[in-house]
């Protein structure tokens, strides 16, 4: 498992300038949910904000992760 | 995660890209779907009109259930392709379906 603190801390490594907020709103700790807004993402495609995200996940994908839906905004799309 | 995409199985998955101009790599069918991310990503390509969605099954075939990650540099399934563009997963496709870019790709 992957605690969404543990989520949050890759993502923030990655993206040290981002807000970002994990969920787990089935509070079962499998299904979660990131919501990640960072002025980065502005230039970047959707498929290619979410690469960026999965980049900072690793391999987690491969193992500990199951299920995390991703949201991701910048600042002006609020 | 670390192994080449072997170039059969590369060949395969871009004949199946070529071949189906809606297309979803998905968990079960598409009456069937095996995990709610799946069934998302089939339930906002029908509500933007879609016809004629090719599901494959990744439960059905570990290699193409891992193949596909390496073929698209994207780690995780469902994953949605539409003539040919890889769009994206779950998340994106209902993104797309709110803001009604989703449709307009079908009218496209």
């Amino acid at each position: 498992m992957l605690t969404p603190a543990a989520i949050h801390t890759l993502i923030a490594q990655l993206l040290p300038e981002a807000t970002i907020n994990i969920e787990d709103p089935l509070n079962d700790g499998v299904h979660l949910k990131a919501t990640i807004i960072s002025p980065r993402f502005a230039d970047l495609s959707r498929v290619d904000r979410h690469r960026l995200i999965y980049q900072a996940l690793g391999d987690a994908f491969a193992g500990p992760l199951h299920a995390l839906q991703i949201i991701t905004r910048t600042p002006d799309e609020l | 995660m670390s192994t080449p995409l072997a170039p059969a199985l590369k060949t395969q998955l871009d004949q199946l890209v070529a071949n189906h101009p809606v297309l979803i790599f998905m968990k079960g069918d598409l009456n069937f779907p095996a995990c709610g991310f799946s069934a998302r990503a089939v339930q906002a390509l029908k509500l933007a009109g879609f016809q004629n969605i090719h599901a494959v099954d990744v439960l059905a075939d570990n290699a193409i259930r891992e193949g596909i990650k390496l073929y698209s540099n994207w780690p995780t399934i469902p994953q949605v392709y539409i003539r040919g563009q890889f769009i994206g997963g779950s998340d994106i496709v209902l993104e797309m379906l709110q803001s009604g870019e989703l449709q307009k790709l079908n009218q496209a």
